[in-house]
């Protein structure tokens, strides 16, 4: 092994901070100007996010049911969510008979973000390709209302419990789980199911979560992140591969590593002619980087999204949507 | 997938085993336990159910409202689908789904389709055990959301009780039901027969059933053993509302 020499800078920081340097290099080549106002950023706690279950309930009904358990709640960019401070009640958010009755799921907006660019209309078909816990499954299910189909897929058996429990909690009846390698699908689908869209919520080094689990801070290095990438590859490539001419793709990450995000998709639009990047709608996040890092990825990963945990109070997330051409 | 199977507990078709274990190459090698779990491929099956299994819920049905499978039947939305794994599960899977479910179903594990309705498992009875159907809570929460949004006139057959916050607490920790906490009118339910558990809000939280015991009645200890002691001739009852699942199983179970 070889040892890389990092600044005196880095090596402070990392030690202030109980970072390991490689991670503070990593933020301060992904946030060069802000990388200070990040890692401060990164040292907060998190708020208490909820997604109402509007299958079930309307967000003014739950809000009276909570505000009367003591639960304040404030309202947020998405008419569904709202931000809950539990400081003056004993009962946790997880615990509550409105939870055990699908009322609402607990989940980060930032976490809400992908669901919401890629907009699931009733009807359609919609392919969840690494689905388990299953917080996206269920707002997709939301967002259908009942109507169409969703496949939930995901690789490891063990993963799969809680994701139908998710799914029979909050009342989704229009959807087929099974456990299954998502890079492998393609031959499988094929001629049974053709998907409108498909969510991609690849797997990750998960960098861009430290306020929820700080661990990361110290547990990840180069070889995760190319672990990672050959893994988001494979399977943004099987999705391509599924997804009905004109349908769109969802690829998200709760990381911040440019090599897993902008890297990623600059490589399949450069072996996917078919491919395009659409750029959303709602005012959600900062456009990603066409360079960085003294590599050009070009104009058009500017119509990526990114959140930042200093300028948007989220967990650092990158969204790309991309729709295949006829 | 091998689909030739024994034929076993009324003739359905299942296959042979649902445990392969992966035969090794050099067989003078012994491999330790671990590694041997390890390679387990655990063989699943999701198929539309067999006549018999269906003859049970017809049978559980009618606990809960004696017309209830014949509207599931008439009205031909839904199609049942058993999952045959580590547990059996039965799901309702709507029509529209149930082409894809089929032809899915054929190559790739399914495990979850439509709603949860509840699990086929051994249940014991005085003459040892039995297969027998059990309704889940999403099950008894789909029913009981059809029949009072959608079925008005059939709301006089089934049986209700709305709790007190004490009451529901208490039962969402999987506990027995006490009297003193129902607030509703308790005098005509009846025993063997489904009871949905409402809560204050007339939200629903649950499934109970009426036990009647004698007094002296212990539960057998082993399946086939008599149920009733010396004083089996008592003329006193006790009267439980007992707990058959909650909403609380998230917490407790949910994963």
């Amino acid at each position: 092994m070889t040892d890389i020499k990092y600044s005196d800078k880095i090596m402070e920081l990392a030690e202030r901070y109980n970072y390991s340097p490689f991670m503070i290099k990593q933020i301060m080549i992904n946030f060069p100007d802000e990388h200070s106002a990040v890692i401060n950023a990164f040292n907060r706690q998190p708020r208490e996010m909820i997604r109402v279950n509007t299958l079930k309930i309307t967000p003014k009904k739950l809000q009276k049911l909570l505000e009367n358990k003591r639960f304040r709640v404030k309202p947020t960019q998405f008419d569904y969510a709202f931000q809950v401070d539990s400081s003056q009640t004993r009962i946790g958010l997880g615990n509550t008979h409105e939870y055990l009755q699908g009322f609402y799921y607990m989940q980060s907006l930032a976490s809400m973000v992908p669901v919401h660019l890629l907009y699931p209309e009733p009807g359609e078909n919609i392919l969840d390709m690494c689905a388990a816990p299953g917080s996206k499954t269920t707002q997709i299910g939301q967002f259908l209302n009942q109507e169409g189909l969703i496949i939930a897929v995901d690789n490891k058996e063990s993963r799969i419990k809680p994701l139908s429990s998710n799914v029979k909690r909050m009342g989704i009846n229009n959807c087929v789980i099974f456990p299954y390698d998502s890079s492998q699908l393609s031959s499988k689908l094929k001629s049974i199911f053709v998907p409108d869209k498909i969510l991609l919520d690849a797997p990750c080094t998960g960098s861009g979560i430290i306020r929820v689990d700080p661990s990361i801070k110290k547990a990840k290095n180069n070889l995760n992140i190319n672990r990672m990438v050959q893994v988001q590859k494979k399977l943004l490539k099987t999705a391509i591969d599924i997804l009905k001419p004109g349908g769109l793709l969802m690829y998200s990450t709760c990381s911040f590593h440019y090599q897993e995000n902008e890297g990623v998709i600059a490589d399949i639009l450069h072996k996917y002619k078919n491919i395009e990047i659409i750029e959303p709608n709602e005012d959600v996040g900062h456009p990603g980087f066409d360079n960085i890092d003294n590599k050009i990825f070009g104009i058009e990963l500017l119509k990526t999204r990114r959140t930042y945990p200093n300028r948007d109070d989220l967990d650092a997330f990158f969204y790309c949507l991309l729709k295949k051409r006829y | 997938m091998d689909r030739s199977g024994r034929k076993d507990f009324k003739g359905s078709t299942r296959p042979k085993s649902k445990n392969i274990i992966k035969k090794s190459r050099n067989p003078s090698k012994k491999k330790s336990k671990s590694s041997q779990k390890r390679n387990i491929i655990r063989e699943t099956k999701f198929v539309t159910l067999n006549s018999t299994n269906i003859q049970m819920i017809k049978k559980y049905f009618t606990t809960i409202a004696p017309n209830l499978y014949d509207l599931f039947a008439q009205s031909n939305n839904y199609v049942l689908y058993q999952f045959e794994g580590r547990t059996r599960d039965v799901f309702l899977v709507p029509t529209s789904m149930s082409k894809i479910v089929r032809k899915l179903s054929i190559n790739l594990p399914v495990m979850h389709a439509g709603i949860h309705l509840g699990y086929v498992k051994p249940k014991r009875t005085h003459s040892g055990y039995v297969r027998g159907f059990f309704l889940s809570y999403e099950g008894g929460r789909f029913i009981y959301d059809i029949l009072i949004n959608n079925h008005p006139e059939l709301q006089k057959d089934i049986q209700t009780i709305q709790l007190n916050a004490k009451g529901e607490r208490s039962f969402l920790y999987g506990k027995e039901i006490n009297f003193e906490d129902v607030t509703s009118n308790t005098s005509k339910l009846v025993k063997k027969r489904i009871i949905f558990v409402l809560n204050q809000n007339n939200n629903y939280i649950g499934i109970a059933l009426l036990i009647v015991k004698q007094a002296g009645q212990k539960r057998p200890e082993e399946p086939g053993q008599k149920k009733w002691d010396v004083h089996s001739r008592s003329q006193n009852f006790t009267v439980s509302l007992m707990n058959l699942t909650d909403a609380g199983y998230y917490l407790r179970k949910g994963g």
